[in-house]
């Protein structure tokens, strides 16, 4: 069964891909234009593109490194009553985690991989 | 009173605060921005000088007038009706910020963060000017997308060498995958090719001495410091870059850094920060950034510290901005 989590990154997938943000993109207005609005939950976005080469990618990106994936939770949901995680099976409330829990998988080469877990800071802190 | 809780779905750290309103009897309503237009209406009538009217969602709905505080955490973007042609959805989405965002903003409540400073102190030249005029200690920094004044930077720059760090994320997208990127120390064979340096800015540092860094929280007037020890050569340069060789130390700050800091968050009109700063082996702090919407949950859980109880006893209070 689709949890509420994951209809909204369904409709997010389809909102973000290929449209251009023209409002946010101004670029002397301060990041948010006036009010933030994020994708941080790391959906993928509808299309992928290679780097482009080297005269045109940026020279900051030389270092980046593949994080995977983000893995949608199978073992809670978002409950609109009680405004936090249940349990899938249950309903019922789980404790907040403070823990470090992104988890992701690894799927260069279309191995699928042992599952690697990355900390909240590889999260981003603040998207504009 | 009521807080309003901008927060995604599959958020546990969110989970805290909102539970520990609760437990307070403090009405919460927690809302991702992303429900609106379809799952999220507003009605705001202007009378008497303030907004009235409410928001409502399937499931509950809450009197504009009863926000006494907002918790801005990770909003997301509004998810609009699908059909609608390019040109619609910018005119939609640009309506909807305007619109939902600015009732909110009028509201005579607690934002912690307000979007609009949040998005003004995340500019990091910015931020440098603010922490020097703060007295907190900062990297000589270039930002530049020209290749002669990245060499002229990195031939000037003492014996510990410069690193190259992002000003914002380095989050992408690109090969079916996602990317990060950390600080990274400029090694002299870096400099041979500068292809793609002018394409945009980039931020270059010198390198500060370092023997550990630091994480600060601030909540209101609280603040949390906890001591990062790297134990690995990646999370040596960032420690975002190997959280498994990490250990934490909770530690009080110099009473200079503190007046720093509380500075800091007053000129840039900010109620929640993390910050981070390099510790020399003398003791010094360096100012590196400070990250408005910064992540606190990995830090309570390793530390205990009362961070979630803290933000929960300022939204709890509420007050006029």
């Amino acid at each position: 069964m689709a949890t509420l989590g994951d209809n909204q990154r369904q409709h997010r997938m389809v909102a973000v891909g290929g449209e251009p943000a023209t409002f946010a993109d101004d670029p002397l207005v301060s990041v948010s234009g006036q009010f933030s609005l994020g994708c941080l939950d790391t959906a993928p976005p509808h299309a992928s593109e290679a780097p482009s080469g080297p005269a045109t990618r940026p020279f900051g990106l030389r270092w980046v490194r593949d994080v995977g994936l983000p893995t949608v939770p199978s073992f809670f949901r978002y409950c609109p009553q009680q405004q936090t995680a249940v349990d899938v099976a249950r309903g019922e409330p789980i404790p907040p985690s403070m823990a470090l829990e992104w988890t992701t998988q690894s799927h260069l080469d279309g191995d699928e991989g042992p599952s690697k877990d990355y900390g909240w800071e590889t999260v981003p802190d603040f998207l504009p | 009173m009521t807080v309003l809780v901008l927060a995604q779905e599959l958020d546990r750290t969110a989970d805290g605060v909102v539970e520990g309103l609760i437990r307070r009897g403090v009405p919460v309503f927690r809302l991702d921005t992303s429900y609106f237009p379809q799952r999220l209406t507003v009605e705001a009538e202007l009378s008497g000088g303030r907004w009235s009217g409410r928001l409502v969602t399937e499931h509950r709905e809450v009197d504009l007038e009863a926000v006494r505080a907002i918790w801005v955490r990770t909003p997301a973007t509004f998810i609009l009706p699908e059909g609608m042609s390019i040109a619609e959805r910018d005119y939609a989405r640009r309506e909807g910020k305007l619109g939902l965002g600015g009732v909110l903003l009028s509201l005579p409540a607690l934002w912690v963060n307000r979007p609009d400073l949040a998005a003004t102190a995340a500019y990091k030249p910015l931020q440098l000017t603010t922490a020097n005029r703060c007295r907190l200690a900062t990297a000589r920094t270039l930002i530049s997308n020209s290749p002669p004044a990245l060499r002229r930077f990195v031939h000037t720059a003492g014996t510990n060498g410069t690193v190259i760090k992002p000003l914002g994320t380095t989050l992408i997208y690109e090969d079916n995958t996602f990317k990060m990127g950390w600080t990274h120390r400029l090694a002299p064979d870096d400099l041979a090719d500068l292809a793609g340096f002018d394409v945009t800015c980039h931020q270059v540092q010198d390198w500060a001495d370092k023997a550990h860094e630091c994480r600060v929280v601030v909540v209101g007037d609280r603040m949390f410091a906890v001591a990062i020890h790297a134990g690995s050569p990646e999370s040596y340069v960032d420690w975002r870059a190997d959280h498994n060789s990490l250990s934490y130390e909770v530690i009080e700050l110099p009473s200079q850094v503190q007046h720093g800091i509380r500075a800091f968050m007053a000129e840039l009109g900010l109620i929640y920060g993390a910050f981070d700063f390099v510790v020399g082996p003398d003791g010094g702090f360096t100012f590196l950034e400070c990250n408005p919407g910064g992540q606190f949950g990995f830090l309570e859980g390793i530390s205990g510290l009362p961070i979630t109880e803290t933000l929960v006893a300022l939204l709890a209070t509420g007050g006029n901005r």
